[in-house]
């Protein structure tokens, strides 16, 4: 095993585990912390998948980003004087039931799939950097889904905001 | 090379605790972290497959846009719970139930 698998196995057990923690856990903070540690290690797979690019997208978007908003979001709905920030959980056995289930059904496929002997995979593989082939595909072939998802973007930046703001005091 | 088996079983235990989380939390913050679990085990998927995609880059430009519009589904529905806990003065799912039979 070469340096390359040990960290590519560090880190997804890494993830798995603290997506684990995210379940267990009852103080909400602990389960946001718990948060990013997962996306920080699904960053490093997607190193390992030869997707740079995307991996610090990753981190900028979900670590500096959502995860902050998520945070915020754990300050402004905690009572101040009140009870602390923990999270009761239902359904337990219904929800293990479900998702061992769906698990042991996706498990099954992947392994009888067979993927690596498909004639349609092309195993020469991404050489080199994509950061440049990215952007020059991003503004020529995707370029409609591009401004699609800029359009999108601010409007649910407004929409965050104008369902968010504070009622008006009626003078 | 690591083989494209083990990104799909990342991917897939990934995507089976975000559901458990999302199924059995009470709390809608918590629920919104399963949804993004998810969404990253998605894009794992995504991902591992356009190593191997003959069309070059063309799941790593879908999991982009999926990293978008998870950024504009993470806004709005914490804008919703901030909303949400103003009005019921809790953020606990089973409690906001006006519309429940």
């Amino acid at each position: 095993m070469n340096l390359a698998q040990f960290l590519f196995y560090a880190f997804s057990s890494l993830a798995v585990a603290s997506a684990v923690v995210i379940l267990l856990t009852k103080k909400i903070l602990y389960a946001a912390l718990a948060l990013m540690l997962t996306l920080f290690s699904v960053a490093a797979i997607y190193v390992f998948a030869r997707a740079d690019l995307l991996a610090v997208t990753q981190i900028i978007v979900y670590v500096g980003g959502i995860l902050v908003l998520i945070i915020f979001a754990v300050m402004l709905t905690s009572q101040i004087s009140g009870k602390p920030l923990i999270t009761e959980s239902h359904h337990r056995l219904a929800g293990f039931l479900l998702a061992a289930s769906l698990l042991s059904v996706l498990l099954l496929s992947i392994f009888q799939m067979n993927f690596e002997a498909r004639d349609w995979m092309d195993h020469r593989g991404i050489q080199g950097s994509t950061v440049e082939p990215f952007g020059i595909k991003l503004m020529s072939d995707s370029l409609l889904p591009f401004e699609i998802a800029a359009v999108l973007l601010l409007i649910s930046l407004l929409g965050a905001v104008y369902i968010a703001r504070p009622k008006k005091k009626k003078t | 090379m690591i083989p494209l088996t083990h990104f799909l079983v990342l991917g897939a235990i990934l995507f089976c605790l975000g559901l458990v989380i999302c199924i059995t939390k009470k709390n809608a913050i918590i629920v919104l972290m399963g949804i993004e679990l998810i969404l990253n085990a998605a894009n794992i998927n995504l991902i591992a497959f356009s190593q191997y995609d003959p069309v070059f880059l063309q799941g790593q430009m879908l999991a982009l846009f999926v990293i978008v519009v998870a950024a504009a589904e993470a806004a709005v529905g914490l804008a919703l719970v901030v909303r949400v806990y103003n009005y019921y003065k809790t953020s606990d799912l089973d409690q906001v139930s006006d519309l429940s039979g």
